[in-house]
């Protein structure tokens, strides 16, 4: 049809780096700063939109999010916070950093600070061994390299066991 | 190492600015230590933009504890010495800083007390700053008289009319009228201003600053607030009686406003909020002349009343309130027309017992509540177990059922060596609450020592209380789980001790404990 009429319900595609392609509503999708800014530019809704970067696994998890917040209205503030808190409650560690990535490349402010607070809470107050092993950190320091960063910042190990 | 962590590192696949994202969520000491882990993860703190240096830090726990007073001994080898290894490290940083040509986009600098040999140091740093167009800069630099011309000569100099900067917090830093009006003539981007106990300030006029959201101040005499359309959150705190004004009539979206040590009328708080149709946040403390409040509003959220000795009466017709928090009971009463979410009253127990009679009035003041209460418990002083000897807890007669609460927060202001456990019985036989907490960690150690042991390490079928119709607290007890919270954001997490004395070890900095107590 040749009407130009706004749709609200128009939609876009999005396809995985594994080949997925989601079919997302448009106001979903404007939770993704990257989406907005395309959709702003002369990038047609028609076009598939490839997000490289982002398996299909995380690519549902984060729309997801973005369906859960676009739909919410704000009157609902204590809600979302608690879908928030459930969404990433048991995600493993792999799921998690995948997630962060996805977010970032997005640029979806709102998943990107509470998936940070999450990594940042797991760190918290525990021994340095502990959190390598949780995110798989490969410590490649020599030991004399390691007791010297701590001597440099020795403050910080004031207190902590 | 002995490589034996399997699979893929998954922080190297993460960009700067995320590791950013995930150091800006820990406090600065944990954010500094996470450069231990890696490579990867000393780059990401090596180039973190922002900057955190407060002296007490590098002060050992014996010192941290010290106030701002006791930190000036600029005699003291021990804090001196101190002091200039902390001063040492905060010049190569920022040196480091400019030569890798890092950016900064916040900087924080608490330092109580300084030699003048320093001056032309700070100098520099601030001269590193102000190139990087950092965009927050809060200084508590106390008796240093040159500060604020300072600050005037790197801001306003120079050929750019206009600097970047979006927050600006001064903490007992000497800086003047002309001074302050120069930077916000060169900064009209503004969006939070922090000026407390400024010395030279006696004035403050802000004028045509359009993105002024927030605005904390202390012992500033005068405070005009003019065009500032989207101003948000006001705070304005006066101690010592010292005088003062107001004026921030052309901010009419003002969502939040705290008055302390403000001694001011009724008729002055009433034509003053009828000037804010919406306030969500309400808090006063210390406004000793208020005596009867009365106020109506569809948006109100949340009212804090606090020791404001000569109010009798609040009636809150406030449909959406959701918390109020207040003490000073019975004395005042406070009435609502919707009952809101969350009650928080406090009560403020300054250690005069006069018998059986004060636990009475405090159940039957519990009970006034219904269960979704949140009780704050300060205790300022607790009587010692001798003068308590005609109040027997253990043999006080059970009058009815005793009420369940949400949760009762408590703290405790005084060393309470002897009398935790006392103290413990006198709560436990006015409330039991579903949830206990405390905050203050090291203040309170002994305490929560005590309690864990005492709820902990009960017997399953306690042999107190045989002889007696009404049983103690440990009766009626049935399940305990500890567990630690962050103060930031309250998020909780269980403890599984298998003695009390495993508790300290496992409780970090910036955490509170709590009980879930099941009744």
């Amino acid at each position: 049809m040749a009407s130009s009429i706004e749709n609200n319900n128009e939609k876009l595609t999005l396809k995985s780096s594994d080949g997925e392609e989601f079919l997302v509503e448009k106001h979903v999708a404007l939770q993704s700063t990257l989406l907005q800014n395309m959709l702003d530019s002369d990038c047609s809704s028609a076009d598939v939109i490839p997000l490289p970067k982002i398996d299909a696994r995380t690519l549902a998890l984060v729309l997801g999010y973005c369906k859960k917040h676009a739909d919410a209205s704000s009157s609902k503030q204590g809600e979302l916070n608690s879908f928030d808190s459930e969404f990433l409650k048991d995600m493993d560690m792999g799921a998690l950093f995948n997630l962060v990535l996805a977010a970032n490349f997005m640029e979806i402010k709102g998943l990107l600070d509470i998936a940070a607070q999450k990594i940042a809470d797991t760190i918290k107050d525990k021994p340095h061994q502990e959190v390598r092993e949780i995110f798989h950190v490969e410590n490649d320091y020599t030991p004399e390299e390691e007791a010297a960063v701590r001597e440099e910042n020795r403050w910080a190990f004031e207190g902590f066991p | 190492m002995d490589g034996t962590i399997e699979g893929i590192d998954w922080t190297l696949q993460l960009p700067e600015e995320s590791f950013h994202q995930i150091l800006s969520c820990l406090f600065t000491k944990e954010a500094a230590r996470t450069s231990v882990l890696s490579k990867t993860w000393l780059r990401a703190w090596s180039t973190y933009p922002n900057l955190d240096f407060v002296e007490s830090y590098f002060m050992k726990e014996s010192l941290s504890k010290c106030s701002d007073a006791d930190l000036k001994g600029k005699d003291d080898p021990k804090i001196q010495e101190t002091r200039e290894k902390f001063l040492h490290y905060v010049d190569k940083t920022m040196l480091r800083y400019q030569k890798e040509r890092t950016p900064i986009n916040k900087f924080r600098l608490h330092i109580t007390s300084v030699y003048p040999k320093w001056a032309s140091i700070i100098d520099k740093w601030i001269e590193i700053l102000v190139q990087k167009h950092v965009e927050e800069l809060e200084l508590h630099l106390s008796d240093y008289a040159f500060l604020g011309s300072l600050l005037k000569k790197h801001l306003c100099n120079g050929i750019i009319k206009c600097y970047p900067l979006q927050m600006l917090g001064l903490k007992k830093v000497c800086i003047n009228e002309e001074e302050i009006q120069d930077i916000f003539s060169r900064c009209p981007l503004i969006k939070e201003l922090r000026l407390l106990d400024c010395r030279g300030l006696k004035k403050l006029q802000v004028a045509n600053l359009h993105n002024l959201k927030t605005v904390h101040v202390k012992n500033i005499e005068e405070v005009e607030i003019r065009a500032a359309p989207n101003l948000q959150s006001f705070n304005y705190v006066v101690t010592n009686g010292l005088p003062w004004m107001f004026n921030i009539d052309s901010s009419p979206h003002l969502k939040d406003l705290m008055l302390m040590g403000l001694c001011m009328t009724d008729r002055f708080f009433h034509d003053l909020i009828a000037r804010f149709p919406l306030l969500e946040k309400l808090e006063l403390r210390f406004c000793h002349e208020i005596r009867r409040i009365n106020i109506s509003s569809r948006i109100l959220k949340s009212f804090v009343l606090r020791y404001c000795l000569k109010l009798e009466e609040a009636k809150i017709d406030a449909p959406n309130l959701l918390s109020v928090k207040y003490d000073r009971m019975p004395s005042l009463s406070i009435t609502t027309t919707t009952s809101p979410q969350k009650w928080e009253p406090i009560v403020n127990f300054l250690g005069a017992i006069t018998g059986l009679s004060s636990f009475i009035r405090l159940r039957e003041f519990i009970m006034s509540f219904n269960q979704s209460v949140t009780l704050g418990f300060n205790v300022f002083d607790w009587p010692e177990k001798k003068r308590l000897k005609n109040v027997d807890l253990k043999r006080m007669p059970l009058i009815d059922q005793v009420p369940v609460i949400e949760h009762l927060k408590l703290r405790v202001f005084s060393d309470l060596r002897l009398c935790c456990e006392s103290l413990v019985d006198s709560l436990f036989w006015s409330c039991h609450p579903r949830k206990l907490s405390l905050v203050s960690i090291k203040l309170n150690k002994t305490l929560i020592e005590k309690l864990c042991e005492m709820l902990m390490e009960r017997e399953d079928d306690p042999c107190c209380c045989s002889s007696s119709n009404s049983k103690c607290w440990r009766h009626y007890l049935k399940n305990v789980e500890i567990g630690s919270f962050e103060l930031k954001n309250k998020v909780e997490r269980p403890l599984h001790l298998k003695t009390s004395s495993d508790l300290f070890p496992s409780l970090g900095e910036h955490q509170g404990v709590y009980f879930k107590l099941k009744w």
